[in-house]
């Protein structure tokens, strides 16, 4: 029993590997920016939206540093440590 | 009952896994970029009708070629011609296939780009402010009719964001190779004055 669905979720997991994650999206853009993460994933994200559509995400990363992303109502990107 | 309602469910499973990739090997030419993957056996063709590779490789041949020598000259002649008439007709499909590649629709790729599952919202609009930002230096050094001076260090700027553009789309290697072929084009659409 326990191999016949050992086999299964062999089967289903690669279908599910593709999709990208909000937490690995976070990690690459804070790597992309050059600010160093310690992973390719990270936790404890918040995010919040204002009134004229700027998007603040807040997120850990496994080095335990917190970053702050920006994505302006055009589409800009920014990544700031916060202490 | 259980037991074999599951194994009937992996014995389904695996039949259509086989099938699927019974159908990804016996349809190779859907993929999208054909050129390159054909190249490698078009370069060795002209190799192997070279005359001097055939006297070369068959030593026990040498007797019978000696005694067709006034032949000989003639089919070495015509070999040579065969072999350049091969390369130029490698080179003329060649010419050809980097046209077809040059001509890959720009707005095509962005589309593509855009659609990709391979990154996530976030490091496409990051990879959009990156390009936005380079395009903003190319067009004050042309404002300020400084482009050529500055070519090679634009031209390097842009191989850097290409190169992480394409080491972030490693899940999406049909659009990576894509984008790459297109490389000279993007380029191009960059650098070139704008009617």
């Amino acid at each position: 029993m326990k191999i016949i669905l050992m086999f299964i979720s062999l089967i289903v997991m690669p279908m599910s590997v593709n999709a990208v994650t909000l937490k690995e999206d976070v990690a690459t853009t804070i790597m992309l920016r050059g600010y160093p993460c310690g992973g390719s994933s990270v936790t404890q994200v918040r995010e919040k939206s204002d009134a004229s559509g700027n998007r603040v995400i807040t997120a850990t990363c496994p080095n335990g540093l917190r970053y702050r992303i920006n994505v302006s109502s055009n589409g800009r990107v920014t990544v700031r440590q916060i202490d | 009952m259980l037991n074999i309602g599951l194994s009937l469910l992996l014995a389904i499973l695996l039949l259509s896994g086989c099938v699927k990739y019974q159908e990804a090997i016996t349809t190779p030419e859907e993929s999208s970029v054909k050129p390159i993957v054909q190249s490698p056996a078009r370069i060795q063709e002209p190799v192997t009708n070279k005359p001097t590779d055939s006297n070369a490789e068959s030593p026990g041949r040498q007797s019978t070629e000696d005694s067709m020598a006034v032949e000989g000259g003639e089919e070495e002649r015509g070999s040579a011609m065969d072999s350049r008439s091969h390369s130029q007709g490698f080179d003329t499909e060649k010419r050809r296939d980097e046209i077809e590649i040059n001509e890959l629709n720009l707005d095509e790729l962005v589309e593509r780009l855009k659609k990709t599952d391979a990154i996530g919202i976030l490091t496409k609009l990051t990879i959009r402010s990156d390009v936005l930002d380079f395009k903003d230096i190319v067009d004050s050094y042309r404002e300020r009719g400084q482009l050529e001076k500055h070519l090679a260090e634009l031209k390097e700027r842009f191989n850097g964001l290409l190169l992480k553009i394409l080491a972030l789309l490693e899940r999406d290697p049909s659009l990576s190779k894509d984008i790459y072929l297109a490389r000279e084009s993007i380029w191009k659409s960059f650098v070139e004055a704008k009617s």
